[in-house]
């Protein structure tokens, strides 16, 4: 702040004024940015480094590879034209930035030799693979020799169980990572040399990624520290890239240092933020070949630091007021505006960019801008200097998200680090929008400017676009708070260590490359060899059964008996792995006994661990053990930081552990084998059952026990006991006892869990319940635990949800049956008299696909389509969360055809179609949830018949048609009698009117009562009492709330207004 | 007016309502509340430019809030705005996870976290030195004198309201007592009604009680201002809103037997003596402020005398009773005012809403009113002679003095139902005396507050 006021007065003189006059808006445009900001903003300045004496120590934020046809010196020299080199960026413990280019680390991959190869023949072999690679890629310039080297070595096969060990492996390396899949193909297809004939051989790991096998050779984890000894690196002296220290380094003349002790830090890395804000013209989207960019807001931060952003800056087209904490610039040209922002994101040097949805509308869009504007120095957002930035469409398919479009933007050494698509990933959420997200974790709204309003504050004045600016500095502030909240870096941080990949990629790539990364550290270990498997789309393989529910209301206590890491644990129990696979027509099993292997449930063999020892066990034992030792050292650790980064890492090799069973099980992955898979998911359920039968043999009165136990439900890994007993704490006990009971006869390290008891207990079906929980205290429950039931579903309208979660409570916590019962009724009778808020009755589905691509007719669709034809602009895009209500139609109209927008309903007074609600929304919900309670028959009758389903009709008076000759008549407020003139009653009424008057003011209040704190609440989240409230929020509760209280109001004073006015 | 014929001959009075400002017909229910602050700061801003001149000297240097610069130290003026974390918010209550964590009830919603942030027609600036959150409220418009701070905050070290608005001076009315009488919180529905004390103050002001002093003072009674709550607290159902329709459908709404007794107890006065009932916030009128007038169908009995003798009037109100002005309201203001500061001397508050020239300084904020766009009916134009709230915990009052020789009686009407007690105000001199209607048997009457 002091810097900046210090600036601005150095600008005054130069007559170039920041802070412009509301009144007057033309005063001079400041064109670019002042070296002198710039220079406040960036790094701290480098020390003199001696390269014979200071060691440099940084941590690794990401790394990648080039290649390059020059000398360095002291560096091994490009041996066929071009070589690869390795850079990677890194931030030291002071926060400067660092780039270390790695010279002489080369792909290779392996092929299995055949029968009978000599070691003297590699040179032969490699100079005829070289002329075949070489001529296949005709037209190539810079590479004048394709494979180097060709070794031989002693490896196994991962791939199943050999009794043979190891064999002859051929190591194949070749000049540059493109000229791997070439290799590999002409060797897939058949090669021969004039001492061996035509074969095709089978190929090994060459789908790994050229950095992560470069990772995994020199012990690199993702995120961790490297230190460069004195005399082992080269300053370089004609920089390639803005940062601040560039060094050249054989590939392995450094070191790496574990993640561990000390190790653990993190360096203060730079956090930008950044959003933008377009002038769209009305109704349509902003296309960036005509919208102007007209403010671009952004924060930054560093890592670590608890304060607020130190760099909060708006650069807006046009003048703009001051705004108290943040740097305005204003330009006149959006040429100027443009290069200002690219010229200050070089300026500050982020290590990692941030803000919500910039990966695939605001980095975009400002790229095409500049590229139709012809600001030919925009593009260049990396770190090297003569890299353009450029955008890649990319279509991303992964089982846990489907399939999206990304666009993938290269700015290298700057990790993207989008909120919105982190956030897709790890949450599951009603709604993305940044406000709504901001609500659900920082308890805070934001204004949500529609843009159409956007431009009409653009062509205001300075005052109109210091509003805009306002807000899209909250919208960059936003995203920076939510990585400080969710702890987003530190957590990725922890993983990418754990799992040894760069942190880019746990953004850009699937799960599997995690697995694989881990793998192929322990395959290098063992000497073995992970091969290139064909993908095929094999059958599934049957998933986790359960014990049939008994279902119904139990008023006593539940035990719930949990397998913890079931799949993790039953790998390591049986020794299940690739390594150990015997498979179906393989002949091992016959040189082995049986006592060596066994049959998995699902008829798939393994060998013991005491024949070998399986990798992935390994790799489970290890994360397992990691784990524990991470949660022992957060128990200790005073520091709320460094405890913040354990238990980012207990979280990461949870995660890992439990992806290590779904990579085996990918069928579209690197390596599947479901083998592995299916056994496991057949032994959960074998363990279920015995599990079962264990308790349900042993707690009996026979053995002295008070009650014969049930097992009532069981799921995945977890069984469900009624033991009979009545309190919590008993049944706790029984629990503990039974755990440890049944995890005897279990092979370690399955261990089975006392974890929870429920009581009460609504066991609805297979995968649905609901219970009161309790797990650390027999007194106090935790929380109720809801499964499978609509509360949590997203697909649904609140009100069901939020009807359902205040039955269950009344059932389960005020065990009050009647009270729930009642509470269901009266909600039914205010949705049938139109009572309810209409934010309640909003369903919301995502448009994933196109009109044409559904196959069946669906509400959300159709009603996009409808939307697009009123006003294409405010319609909903591809992949947006559309909302919408029921509405009345025409008698017999197809429920996908009353879909309508909320606010289209509101302004134009349309009726709910309530009984569309009651009917397809609350009727099954409630009936499950009080079936068990009051038996099927009852619950119908109850809840669905009687007093409470009487229906307010409304006559909507839709003009057009018929109504336009139908004349409204007054009817008297009391009876509803036609009155033959104006007022409020009827001749029998009026003795009275007193007590109806009161009725309907009562009203009147509630209603004014609402409307009064409704829109305050707007004011104080938009921050400002003088400024209309223009936040057009949907997600927000009360932006429906607000709008509808306005039109009861008017209407209710109306009928107030028939008693005539009182004098004043 | 009629006449207790006995001994004295009851005073008339010339009663004249002011409250047309107050006066809403066509609700602007579409509007926003942007506009309120917007007219009150226009319309605030000179006159507390002026004090500042006034306070600081003619030289003093006013500057926008875009205007200033750190470390120059200058006058900026603005609205007060208050940020609140205690503050109820409709936004907890009604989103999702709130049934699980129920907000503590509280009287008070401040807190030490509260921050203080000066808004102008453009911009804000949050607000540090010597000024102090707790006796601030929100909605004021006042000028503070102090430096911008290195990290963007405004150090204040001086600041001052509007002051008191100029006074038309209180007619001469020497050697003629005459008496308005004030009382609120008749709680009338309530478990705490004092049905036999209410009854003694009609008989008092009809002169039925106590003795020929008693009767004397009573026959000057020229006319009485009924301060809200007349019903109880209790008689406002919430429930009946929110309640499923076809549980109440047939019910009645909750306040007819009370208004009923209301209008009992009012018929025995009007015949006798002019009435202004004002609406509060139990009564069943609007809820926002100003609240209207009661409608005159719910009083029956009374009903005859209406527009005569018995008027409901709006809350605020204003009149002139024999030359004097008097303005005031039900109680709401100040309650609300309490609840968003640390003050709890009514007529520090009461005082302070005079040197703001408001009456209603929280609304809209945490006090319902209408969304006014072109007026701001709460600024006190003109000082009143007898400045009063209603249903108070206790009697209060106290003389205050302007600069310009303007003259107010801050007066805090205590809630009958809490002191069974009624203030007298006697027009000629401005002073003030509570009577007691204690049922305490052994006691007559009146006691001297």
């Amino acid at each position: 702040m002091e810097k900046r006021k210090q600036l601005i007065k150095s600008e005054e003189i130069g007559n170039k004024r920041l802070c412009l006059d509301a009144d007057k808006d033309n005063i001079e445009l400041l064109q670019a940015l002042p070296a002198s900001v710039l220079s406040e903003w960036q790094r701290p300045p480098l020390p003199k480094i001696d390269p014979n004496n200071d060691p440099i120590i940084f941590q690794q934020l990401d790394l990648e590879h080039y290649t390059d046809d020059k000398e360095y010196p002291g560096m091994p020299p490009p041996q066929g034209g071009t070589a690869p080199i390795i850079r990677m960026y890194g931030v030291t413990t002071e926060g400067h930035s660092i780039l270390c280019h790695f010279h002489g680390f080369l792909p290779y991959f392996y092929v299995k030799a055949m029968p009978g190869f000599k070691d003297e023949h590699c040179e032969e072999f490699q100079n005829c693979l070289n002329e075949i690679v070489l001529k296949e890629m005709r037209g190539n310039k810079d590479v004048t020799k394709a494979v180097y080297k060709v070794e031989c070595c002693m490896r196994q096969n991962m791939y199943g169980y050999h009794s043979g060990g190891k064999s002859k492996f051929l190591k194949i390396t070749v000049a540059v990572q493109r000229l791997v899949a070439t290799t590999k193909r002409m060797l897939e297809g058949g090669f021969h040399t004039p001492t061996y004939p035509d074969h095709a051989y089978s190929v090994f790991e060459s789908f790994i990624d050229f950095e992560i096998r470069f990772m995994t050779d020199t012990n690199l984890t993702g995120c961790n520290w490297v230190e460069l000894n004195p005399g082992k690196y080269k300053i370089r002296k004609e920089m390639t890239t803005s940062a601040q220290l560039e060094v050249d380094v054989v590939w392995d003349q450094f070191t790496s240092h574990p993640p561990d002790g000390e190790w653990q830090k993190i360096a203060p890395i730079r956090i930008l933020s950044f959003d933008i804000e377009c002038a769209g013209r009305k109704g349509i989207f902003p296309v960036p070949n005509i919208d102007s960019v007209i403010q671009i807001a952004s924060m930054v931060k560093c890592q670590g630091s608890h304060e607020e952003p130190f760099i909060k800056t708006i650069f807006t087209l046009n003048s703009c007021s001051t705004i108290v904490g943040a740097r305005v610039f204003s330009f006149k040209t959006e040429e100027g505006l443009l290069q200002a922002f690219s010229d200050f994101v070089r300026a500050v040097d982020p290590d990692v960019i941030s803000g919500y949805n910039i990966q695939n509308f605001d980095l975009p869009y400002l790229i095409n801008r500049a590229a139709h504007l012809k600001v030919a120095n925009f593009p260049f957002l990396g770190r090297i200097k003569k890299s353009v930035t450029k955008i890649k469409e990319t279509k991303f398919q992964s089982k846990q998200m489907g399939s999206r479009e990304m666009k993938q933007i290269n700015m290298e050494g700057r990790v993207q680090f989008d909120v919105f698509v982190a956030l897709l990933r790890e949450q599951k959420l009603r709604s993305y929008t940044l406000n709504a997200v901001s609500f659900h974790f920082l308890g805070e709204q934001k204004e949500d400017v529609h843009h159409s309003i956007i431009t009409e504050l653009q062509h205001g004045n300075a005052q109109s676009r210091r509003r805009l600016a306002v807000y899209c500095l909250k919208d960059a502030l936003l995203p920076i708070r939510l990585l400080d909240k969710l702890m987003f870096i530190i957590n990725y941080m922890e993983m990418a260590r754990v799992t040894g990949v760069p942190l880019s990629y746990l953004l850009t790539r699937g799960q599997s490359i995690k697995v694989i990364s881990q793998l192929l550290r322990k395959t290098k270990e063992a000497d073995l060899l992970m091969p290139v498997i064909p993908t095929s789309n094999d059958d599934e393989f049957t998933g986790a059964t359960v014990i049939d529910p008994i279902k119904g209301y139990y008023n006593q206590p539940i035990t719930t008996l949990d397998f913890s890491s079931l799949y993790p644990s039953i790998m390591q129990a049986h020794n299940l792995c690739y390594t150990t696979l015997l498979r179906k027509n393989s002949k091992e099993k016959d040189l082995l006994g049986p006592e060596d292997f066994i049959k998995t449930p699902s008829g798939d063999y393994f060998v013991k661990a005491s024949v070998r020892k399986g990798l992935l066990p390994g790799i489970l034992e290890s994360l397992l053990t990691a784990r524990t030792n991470a949660k022992a050292l957060m128990k200790v650790e005073k520091d709320p930081f460094k405890r913040s980064v354990l238990d980012g890492r207990q979280l990461a090799l949870k995660i890992s552990c439990n992806s290590v069973y779904g990579f085996t099980g990918a069928q579209i992955g690197k390596l599947p084998c479901l083998e592995i898979s299916g056994s496991v998911t057949a032994f959960g359920r074998m363990m279920i059952e015995q599990t079962k039968q264990h308790v349900e043999t042993q707690y009996t009165v026979e053995n002295g026990y008070s009650h014969d136990a049930k097992v009532i439900y069981g799921d995945t890994d977890s069984v469900m006991v009624k033991f009979g007993v009545s309190t919590v704490a008993e049944s706790m006990v029984l629990g503990k006892e039974a755990a440890s009971f049944v995890s005897d006869k279990f092979v370690k390290p399955i261990k089975l869990e006392f974890e929870k008891v429920y009581y009460p207990y609504l066991l609805i079906n297979k995968k649905r319940y609901a219970g009161l929980y309790f797990s650390s205290s027999s007194e106090v429950h935790d929380k109720i635990d809801c499964k499978g039931i609509e509360t949590v579903r997203r697909d649904n309208a609140p009100l069901t949800a939020n009807l359902i979660s205040t039955c269950l409570e009344k059932l389960l916590v005020g065990r009050d049956p009647d009270g729930a019962v009642a509470h269901a009724k009266e909600v039914i009778s205010d949705l049938l008299c139109n009572r309810i808020d209409i934010s309640q009755l909003i369903i919301t589905k995502e448009l994933t696909k196109t009109k044409e691509e559904y196959a069946a007719k669906q509400a959300h669709v159709e009603l996009a389509e409808r939307m697009k034809k009123r006003d294409a602009g405010s319609a909903p895009q591809l992949g947006d969360r559309v909302p919408f209500v029921i509405v009345c139609g025409a008698k017999g109209q197809a429920a996908y055809l009353k879909s309508e927008d909320p606010i289209y309903v509101l302004e134009n007074n349309l009726q709910i179609d309530t009984e569309h609600y009651l009917k397809h929304q609350l009727t099954q919900p409630l009936l499950r949830v009080f079936e068990p309670v009051l038996g099927e028959a009852k619950a119908q009758s109850v809840l669905l018949k009687g007093d409470h389903t009487r229906v307010k009709k409304v006559v909507s008076s839709k003009v057009g048609g018929l109504m336009a000759f139908a004349k409204k008549r007054v009817t008297c407020i009391g009876c509803k009698a036609v009155l033959p003139k104006d007022g409020a009653v009827c001749v029998h009424c009026e003795s009275r009117e007193s007590q109806i008057y009161q009725k309907e003011i009562a009203k009147l209040s509630s209603l004014e009562e609402k409307f009064s704190r409704l829109w305050t609440q707007c004011q104080r989240c938009q921050g400002s009492l003088h400024e209309e409230v223009i936040c057009t929020s949907r997600d927000c509760p009360i932006f429906y709330m607000r709008k509808k209280v306005r039109i009861d109001l008017e209407s209710q004073s109306s009928v107030l207004r028939r008693f005539g006015c009182p004098a004043w | 007016m009629e006449t207790d014929e006995t001994i004295h001959t009851r005073q008339s009075c010339e009663r004249e309502n002011l409250s047309k400002r107050f006066t809403v017909i066509n609700e602007p229910y579409e509007r926003q509340y942007a506009h309120i602050y917007f007219v009150r700061s226009e319309i605030m801003r000179p006159k507390v430019i002026q004090a500042a001149q006034r306070k600081w000297g003619d030289g003093v240097k006013i500057n926008k809030l875009s205007e200033i610069e750190e470390g120059e130290k200058c006058c900026i003026v603005g609205t007060l705005f208050k940020q609140m974390e205690l503050q109820p918010s409709i936004l907890k209550e009604i989103s999702e996870e709130v049934h699980v964590q129920i907000q503590p009830e509280r009287k008070r919603f401040i807190s030490d976290d509260d921050k203080l942030i000066l808004e102008d027609t453009m911009q804000r600036i949050s607000l540090t030195g010597n000024i102090s959150a707790g006796d601030c409220f929100t909605g004021t418009v006042v000028a503070l004198l102090g430096k911008e701070t290195k990290s963007g905050h405004f150090n204040v070290e001086d600041f001052t309201y509007a002051g008191l608005p100029s006074q038309i001076p209180a007619p001469d009315l020497v050697g003629n007592d005459n008496y308005v009488l004030f009382v609120s919180g008749l709680g009338i529905g309530g478990k705490k009604e004092k049905t036999l004390q209410i009854q003694m103050l009609i008989d008092y002001i009809l002169g039925m009680l106590g003795g020929s002093e008693d009767h004397e003072v009573s026959s000057k009674i020229v006319h009485v201002i009924v301060a809200g709550n007349s019903l109880a607290g209790e008689t406002l159902d919430k429930e009946a809103q929110t309640k499923a329709r076809y549980l109440t459908y047939k019910s009645e709404a909750s306040t007819v037997q009370a208004i009923s007794d209301l209008d009992f107890f009012l018929s025995q006065l009007v015949p006798f003596v002019s009435v202004d009932l004002m609406g509060g916030e139990f009564d069943p009128t609007n809820h926002v402020l100003p609240q209207k007038p009661m409608h005159p169908c719910m009083f029956p009995s009374s009903r005859r005398f209406y527009d005569n003798t018995f008027h409901t009037v709006s809350n605020p109100y204003e009149c002139k009773i024999n030359g004097v002005y008097i303005l005031g309201t039900s109680g709401q203001n100040l309650d609300n005012l309490k609840s968003y500061s640390n003050v709890d001397d009514d007529i520090k508050l009461l005082s302070s809403m005079i040197e703001c020239q408001h009456v209603a300084p929280t609304a809209p904020d945490t006090l319902g009113c209408f969304p006014f766009y072109k007026s701001d009916p709460f600024i006190i134009e003109q000082c009143p002679h007898v400045f009063f709230s209603g249903n108070q915990s206790k009697y209060f009052s106290s003389v205050k003095k302007g600069a310009e020789g303007q003259k107010v009686l801050l007066l805090a009407v205590p809630a009958f139902t809490q002191t069974c007690s009624a203030v007298l105000v006697n027009l000629k001199d401005l002073t003030a005396e509570e009577i007691n209607f204690e049922a305490d048997w052994s006691q007559s009457n009146s006691s001297v507050g």
